[in-house]
């Protein structure tokens, strides 16, 4: 039975809407490598300011004091 | 050429419409069908089963996004020609594999109904709006897996993940879908 079962919904799956079929088919690794490299700038980019007020704040007021 | 050019030389009855289908698709569906068959030969003929009911029901019918209508056609005759071959036990592809992970989503068994038809409609529904409400990440994932028949492999490559994230990101879904379905009420 719960193989009928899964069969069936295996064989719903087969219906979605068509959408989400071309959006799968879509990506390639070229892309999702890109996507990758995006979000590494922009974090990468992020830390340096958060990185130099650190370095600020310790030279400043740890070790200077 | 674009979808709605072949659509076009389809309706005009343009032989060309055929060579067109297969530049443009015969390999992406036949990998479609190598992943449910594994066999060359026959994923080959269900390519070729797809094109000739393409050329056969086009027209008068028009889909409204052409490709997708292949991807849903070579499916259903891969596993057509899938069950046929294999009644007593399956072999082919990765399908047995995907099968028993799909049992995780079934809590609750039925026999067969003259209400099936409606039943699998409202299973459809409850699917696509459990994908609707995933991440756009997550729910390729599950459409490549559970639609196409990816391999786990396959996976890894195109979204450059490693085989344990794929593998815990699909349990994860398969548990959500369970759930979902549970929710929503949905008998299988």
């Amino acid at each position: 039975m719960i193989d009928l079962a899964c069969e069936r919904l295996f064989d719903s799956i087969g219906n979605i809407e068509d959408e989400f079929l071309v959006e799968a088919q879509s990506i390639s690794l070229l892309e999702t490598r890109q996507d990758k490299r995006k979000k590494m700038i922009k974090y990468g980019a992020a830390a340096v300011p958060i990185m130099a007020i650190t370095y600020w704040y310790y030279s400043k007021w740890v070790k200077g004091a | 050429m674009n979808d709605d050019e072949i659509v076009k030389m389809l309706f005009d009855r343009t032989e060309d419409s055929i060579e067109e289908l297969r530049k443009k698709y015969e390999q992406k569906l036949f990998k479609i069908s190598m992943n449910f068959l594994n066999n060359k030969q026959d994923a080959e003929e269900c390519v070729n089963d797809a094109f000739l009911k393409v050329w056969n029901t086009i027209p008068p019918y028009r889909p409204t996004v052409f490709c997708a209508y292949l991807y849903k056609l070579v499916r259903n005759i891969s596993l057509n020609r899938l069950k046929a071959k294999n009644a007593q036990k399956r072999g082919g592809g990765d399908i047995s594999i995907i099968l028993e992970e799909l049992e995780n989503c079934v809590t609750t068994t039925k026999n067969n109904t003259p209400e099936e038809l409606y039943e699998s409609s409202l299973t459809t529904k409850a699917i696509n709006d459990f994908l609707a409400s995933l991440k756009k990440t997550e729910r390729m994932t599950f459409v490549l897996r559970y639609f196409y028949g990816d391999s786990i492999q396959d996976i890894c490559q195109r979204f450059d993940f490693s085989e344990s994230k794929v593998k815990s990101l699909l349990f994860r879904l398969r548990k959500r879908l369970q759930v979902y379905l549970e929710k929503e009420g949905v008998a299988l």
